[in-house]
């Protein structure tokens, strides 16, 4: 049993990072068509953010940082919308190649201005909390504690407020959308945007225990786009599923096999889990899927 | 077997003539190869061997301009397919003793049958387009990660150094081709050949069956065709033509290193093509010689500024010339002024 515990505790830590860079990801690719590969990039801009409000504040600033690198990614999202991605809205192959540049760019220019090397990041809280008779640190805890928290706020703000609705009408019918007075150019942006706040906060969240460097979020960012293939395009239930999946089986495998050996092997079930269930283990709506005919 | 030689008829020999179109591209190749095959009587060794490598590299271009240029299928980890020709022939030679010629074979058929795995679950399932592009991402990173952690097999961060050069052994003669000027006209001899295959396999109606396959899978299926199986096809030949280009890097360079799978080299190998213009095989050839030699010169002054620099070439090629330089081209043929000067042209 008190072996039990810290596994279930290490595995539910993984899930909520990766559900929250994967909730991002799953409005704005699951939905909105827009294959965003700086979405990692956001990740490293919240970890970064935090590196540098605690350079400059000392280790407590590191609740300062829970809110402005959020808002750090939350502008940096709106201008990556209002320059490169406002131009591309149905041109979804080029969106990866534009986000895939952006990325390389904020990636080159980080490195460029904070340096190759790992960046100095604290934990808040150092101490350990007894539970089930297993110690525990108390940061992991607290981490679990606010994915949920937002992840259960974003899935109440989607399925029960006015602001969800339109959302979701922009993103099934964009012109019926428009027609009905949703302003629909706004919706996106918004959307866009807030999907970056949330890589961010995955950022600050993770960055005391990863080594915040540049290549920090490319990690994330392939995980959290087989979580959405995995977990279902465009449904926001599946992304929680899919990181469960994904982050279980790589926690469990890590205990057993080498890390990258348990990658490998991750990628390998998902691509089984695909050819089994190509639209994901809970289904959602995608414009690409009925693109292809499967919608 | 039978039906191996009937695509092979299909492919090959079942050509149809020569319009306008495939003549201004055969001189335009001949034009092209000839300038670089008289490369090494100017320039210096150095210089000489960059563009050996920029040669290499092109015939990885091509085999990325196969997938994603004729048959519309994006993928984001083709480096993967490289990396493993080029591992695959320094693990054959230096680990296993194997000769040059066989290390090649084996980087091939190890490339091909991952891209066989992989896109028989990939592509069989329906996961297509972005997502396509998006697993195979997924698949250069683990790829990676293997590489630098599977120290015993693949040196780990250091790679694979004194990889043999080429040396064929050909009816009790040894055809050595690892000098610097037979290297080079190796490299160019091989990129002749791929151009002139894939350009001669593709000009006919297999070309046009996977075209229709890209622009509407939908109907290509429900027209008969198995849009599956094609597209597999193709991404394994790309597969073993990019593990082929891998495996005669290794050899050319002596080392292989992790960095084979860096999604640089994969994004490279998108910007190239994309320039080049999508699908015009010669296009793509040249847009890579003509980059990496940049990236040689640029990378000499600062190795740092070449990502950045890439990045914003990138950013530009997909906001300003969605259609590569062919397609600026022909946007601007179409305006008047330039109709124009060249009908005046024509008149004198």
């Amino acid at each position: 049993m008190t072996d039990a515990v810290p596994l279930i505790l290490n595995i539910l830590s993984a899930i909520s990072v990766l559900a929250l860079v994967a909730l991002g990801l799953a409005i704005v690719f699951g939905m909105m068509d827009i294959v965003n590969l700086a979405h990692g990039e956001f990740v490293t801009i919240g970890a970064f953010s935090l590196a540098l409000m605690q350079r400059l504040g000392g280790p407590d600033a590191f609740w300062a940082a829970l809110l402005l690198a959020p808002l750090v990614g939350a502008v940096v999202g709106l201008v990556l919308e209002a320059t490169v991605i406002r131009f591309l809205y149905h041109r979804t192959l080029d969106t990866l190649l534009a986000t895939y540049a952006v990325g390389l760019i904020i990636q080159k220019l980080l490195e460029l201005t904070f340096g190759k090397h790992p960046q100095l990041v604290y934990t808040p809280m150092s101490s350990a909390v007894s539970i089930f008779g297993a110690t525990y640190p108390a940061y992991r805890l607290m981490t679990i504690g606010i994915a949920i928290l937002v992840i259960g706020a974003c899935i109440l703000v989607l399925t029960r407020t006015r602001f969800g609705a339109d959302l979701r009408a922009v993103i099934q019918n964009p012109q019926m959308a428009e027609a009905v007075g949703i302003n629909t150019k706004r919706m996106n942006r918004i959307a866009f945007s807030a999907g970056a706040a949330l890589a961010a906060l995955a950022g600050v969240l993770i960055a005391p225990y990863a080594s915040v460097e540049t290549h920090l979020g490319i990690q994330y960012l392939g995980k959290a786009f087989f979580v959405i293939v995995i977990g279902g395009i465009g449904s926001v239930v599946g992304a929680v599923v899919g990181s469960g999946f994904v982050a279980t089986v790589e926690t469990v495998l890590n205990y057993h096999v080498d890390p990258s050996m348990a990658s490998a092997l991750v990628l390998i079930l998902a691509m089984i889990v695909v050819r089994l269930r190509p639209r994901g283990l809970v289904p959602g709506f995608s414009a690409a899927h009925q693109l292809l005919g499967k919608g | 077997m039978r039906n191996w030689l009937f695509s092979f008829r299909l492919l090959f020999l079942e050509q149809p003539s020569l319009c306008q179109k495939d003549r201004t591209f055969l001189f335009a190749s001949l034009i092209g190869l000839l300038i670089v095959a008289l490369v090494p009587f100017v320039s210096s060794s150095y210089a000489m061997t960059a563009t050996r490598d920029a040669l290499i590299l092109a015939i990885f271009a091509l085999s990325y301009d196969l997938i994603w240029g004729k048959a519309f299928t994006l993928t984001l980890g083709h480096a993967v397919f490289f990396g493993l020709g080029a591992y695959g022939m320094a693990i054959a030679t230096t680990r296993l003793g194997w000769s040059p010629l066989e290390g090649i074979l084996l980087g091939m058929v190890v490339a091909g049958m991952v891209a066989a795995v992989v896109g028989y679950f990939l592509l069989y399932a329906g996961v297509r387009l972005h997502f396509f592009a998006i697993m195979t991402l997924a698949m250069l990173l683990i790829a990676r990660q293997l590489a630098t952690s599977w120290q015993s097999v693949t040196g780990g961060d250091v790679g694979i150094l004194g990889v043999p050069p080429l040396k064929l052994a050909v009816g009790g003669y040894e055809l050595d081709l690892s000098g610097e000027v037979a290297s080079y006209y190796t490299a160019l001899g091989f990129l002749a050949l791929t151009l002139l295959l894939l350009w001669a396999g593709l000009r006919g109606n297999y070309g046009k069956v996977l075209a229709a396959i890209g622009m509407n899978e939908f109907r290509a299926k429900h027209c008969g065709y198995k849009t599956s199986f094609h597209l597999l096809a193709v991404f394994g030949v790309s597969a073993v033509l990019a593990g082929f280009a891998g495996a005669l890097y290794a050899t050319l360079s002596g080392v292989v290193a992790p960095d084979l799978f860096s999604i640089l080299l994969s994004t490279e190998v998108i910007l190239w093509v994309a320039i080049g213009g999508k699908g015009s095989l010669l296009g793509a050839a040249v847009a890579t010689i003509l980059f990496t030699r940049l990236q040689q010169e640029v990378s000499s002054y600062s190795t740092e500024l070449w990502p950045l620099f890439l990045g914003v070439l990138f950013l530009f090629c997909v906001l300003a010339l969605p259609q590569g330089v062919p397609g600026l081209v022909n946007r601007l043929s179409q305006r008047a002024w330039v109709r124009k000067i060249v009908s005046k042209r024509e008149a004198v």
